[in-house]
């Protein structure tokens, strides 16, 4: 689950120069963070979502969610949509802070990349979970969307929670409707008949300033 | 080792991240003495803390500095380096102290309001001390009052905002602003993931930073 090329591509370092010793860092630090990290994840689906592409709106039991055209346009075709909620649990993040407080910069770094690996191989396990399950009903899935990504406004995480109910894996939302513990991660996926998971979409999306836009192809 | 061998190779330690004996890294320097005791060595010997900092410490985080600007080195091996840099900076903080030695100048760094994210933060922060600057490090979630705030009790501050996502980058604008009308002579960079040279034009902040050292080429270029 956890991959060391990815590692290095976010410490930016090509892999064919990675050093033994970074190697061995690498590996050390993933063990250690696995063997405290408490991932978990739940999952809704909600039937029969109003869905307006031109609007870019999405209402759901009455609740109104504010995704852009892009992610409305993914969601359209959709009869029914998943909410998705998963984290790495608090304690990698505080084995990052550990070394960081330490003065342990590389380790921390190390660490808290690996926690990021972990809330997004959650958020992986779950949209392929549902696609496999699905699949059986002949049913597809959409790629999965978050709020704060794809300029989907980030505040639209309340909306989210709300619907999830108690459903929430023991995360809690600041005012500013970031997630605690920050390694976790929230969303949906569009599932029908006639839907498409199109797999990367940096391509069709004009968010310039986008901390992810296209950033596997930067090394 | 006379006084030069001796700067020379606090020197090679710190450029090379040779933290302590005991510490394994680099692996070519294995059970030999590192930044720790050999900043203890030449302080007991009688050079001037000012000569190991001038002479060793700052001229390595320079050596480090280049290298990875010129790709030879990433940003790991910076880490380590700052990590040795900050090691020995422990034994000349008594000297700070005292004014026998001086700092290039004071930073304070935070992440934006609305931000929880502190990783970038703090490894800018750690960089830039080990390049010779006092750092002040507001933390997380850090609004216009707290910057203007600390700006007040550290007079000259150069101050870098930080900010992880593409909503809360917004924030760095008020942020500028606020500063810029109460302290309109203070320099401000940013940086983080989302932000860009252009992006901090359009908010007037006066410069940007990709990465920790960008952060640290900005500063050094205003006290040059």
């Amino acid at each position: 689950m956890i991959s060391r090329e990815n590692i290095l591509m976010n410490l930016g370092v090509p892999s064919d120069q990675a050093e033994p010793y970074l190697i061995g860092l690498i590996d050390e630090l993933t063990a250690r963070s696995l063997s405290v990290c408490s991932p978990m994840a739940t999952c809704s689906v909600f039937f029969s979502p109003t869905i307006d592409p031109v609007a870019g709106v999405m209402a759901i039991n009455e609740k109104t969610f504010g995704l852009n055209r892009m992610v409305a346009k993914a969601m359209h075709k959709s009869t029914s949509i998943a909410l998705f909620i998963g984290t790495c649990g608090p304690d990698v993040e505080a084995l990052s802070k550990s070394f960081m407080k330490k003065g342990e910069g590389l380790e921390g770094f190390i660490v808290d990349i690996i926690g990021s690996e972990i809330a997004e191989g959650v958020a992986d396990f779950i949209h392929k979970r549902m696609e496999k399950l699905l699949a059986k009903e002949n049913l597809k899935v959409t790629n999965r969307y978050s709020p704060g990504y794809c300029k989907w406004p980030v505040n639209d995480q309340q909306v989210l929670f709300e619907l999830m109910g108690p459903h929430n894996c023991g995360i809690t939302l600041t005012p500013s409707s970031l997630m605690i513990p920050v390694k976790s991660v929230s969303g949906i996926i569009g599932v029908g008949t006639d839907v498409v998971n199109a797999g990367y979409a940096c391509a069709i999306c004009d968010a310039e300033y986008c901390l992810y836009r296209d950033k596997k192809r930067q090394l | 080792m006379n006084n030069d061998e001796l700067l020379l190779k606090l020197l090679e330690c710190v450029e090379y991240g040779k933290v302590n004996k005991d510490a394994p890294y680099p692996p070519q320097m294995k059970g030999q003495d590192g930044a720790d005791e050999l900043t203890r060595q030449a302080l007991a010997q009688g050079i001037k803390p000012a000569d190991i900092l001038d002479n060793a410490l700052i001229k390595a985080m320079e050596k480090v500095g280049q290298k990875y600007a010129e790709k030879k080195i990433f940003v790991p091996q910076m880490l380590v380096a700052a990590k040795a840099m900050n090691t020995a900076m422990e034994h000349l903080k008594p000297y700070f102290s005292s004014g026998e030695v001086r700092k290039k100048g004071k930073f304070i760094i935070g992440t934006v309001s609305g931000d929880l994210h502190d990783i970038g933060k703090n490894l800018v922060a750690m960089i830039v001390e080990g390049a010779g600057w006092e750092v002040i490090d507001l933390g997380v979630d850090v609004g216009s009052q707290k910057f203007i705030q600390s700006i007040a009790n550290h007079n000259g501050a150069v101050v870098g905002l930080s900010a992880l996502l593409t909503t809360t980058m917004v924030n760095m604008k008020s942020i500028v602003m606020d500063i810029k009308a109460k302290y309109p002579g203070t320099r401000l960079i940013i940086g983080g993931a989302p932000v860009n040279e252009s992006f901090s034009a359009e908010i007037g902040a006066d410069g940007y930073a990709s990465d920790p050292q960008g952060a640290v080429s900005y500063l050094n270029s205003l006290v040059a």
